[in-house]
């Protein structure tokens, strides 16, 4: 009858061995978990506020491409004015260039050109935005996309500033 | 055994524990609430909001630190 149970070989964990939490620690654990979530807040304070210091500096103008390179209708995504950071140039007509910065004004995701009815749109929550002046015409984001200011010399096109 | 005394005052001690544990857990849902709202003002490129939920942030973190010092200091006393 002493004798020691097969299971117990097999799953060898006693209560007392066993690791206990007590309400006291799970609340002590409660507290670091909020003191994460506030690191997470400064953390985005600290983003941002570098993010608006180097918009501060006034960018260098960027040669973006030819005019050859965009068919009529077409677009071509460009970074300007530094790596990372996307922006998309539409030929609307023969003559005319527009240029805006890529992530939507709502949460981020990069807008695409539609030829057919003139519109730059955000596929991740319906945003559509006039591709003439940027204007929202339908969806959530709050504001226009920033529209890039662009020069041309002779067939080269070159983004000079961002129009506020 | 322990008197009745003792088991009320254990039974006192464990709702101040509850109490504070709910309490810190209605701060953090309130700070995921901010965090959600300062990420999505960051990522649409607003920036207005960020400052001020951090505050608020801020100002939960301080208040489960106080909860937690408060049943810490019951216990030690």
């Amino acid at each position: 009858m002493d004798q020691k149970p097969a299971w117990k070989d097999d799953f060898p964990i006693s209560w007392v061995d066993d690791h206990f939490v007590t309400r006291r620690e799970f609340t002590k654990s409660l507290v670091l978990v909020s003191c994460a979530a506030f690191c997470a807040n400064g953390a985005l304070v600290a983003m941002g506020a570098l993010e608006k210091a180097r918009g501060a500096e006034k960018p260098e103008p960027r040669k973006i491409g030819s005019v050859h390179d965009v068919p009529v209708g077409g677009s071509r995504v460009f970074e300007f004015p530094g790596p990372g950071e996307p922006c998309l140039l539409v030929r609307l007509d023969a003559d005319r260039f527009v240029a805006f910065a890529q992530k939507c004004t709502h949460l981020g995701c990069p807008v695409l050109y539609r030829k057919e009815s003139r519109q730059l749109h955000c596929p991740c929550h319906e945003g559509f935005f006039n591709a003439e002046d940027g204007k929202v015409i339908a969806g959530p984001p709050p504001r226009p996309l920033p529209r890039v200011e662009l020069e041309r010399k002779g067939d080269e096109l070159w983004a000079t500033a961002f129009r506020k | 055994m322990p008197t009745r005394r003792v088991r009320a005052e254990r039974a006192r001690n464990m709702t101040v524990v509850y109490a504070v544990m709910v309490s810190i857990m209605i701060l953090i849902l309130i700070q995921f609430l901010l965090l959600m709202v300062a990420l999505e003002d960051f990522l649409g490129g607003h920036r207005v909001i960020l400052w001020a939920a951090a505050a608020g942030s801020g100002f939960c973190f301080i208040g489960s630190c106080w909860l937690i010092r408060y049943v810490l200091g019951r216990r030690a006393a």
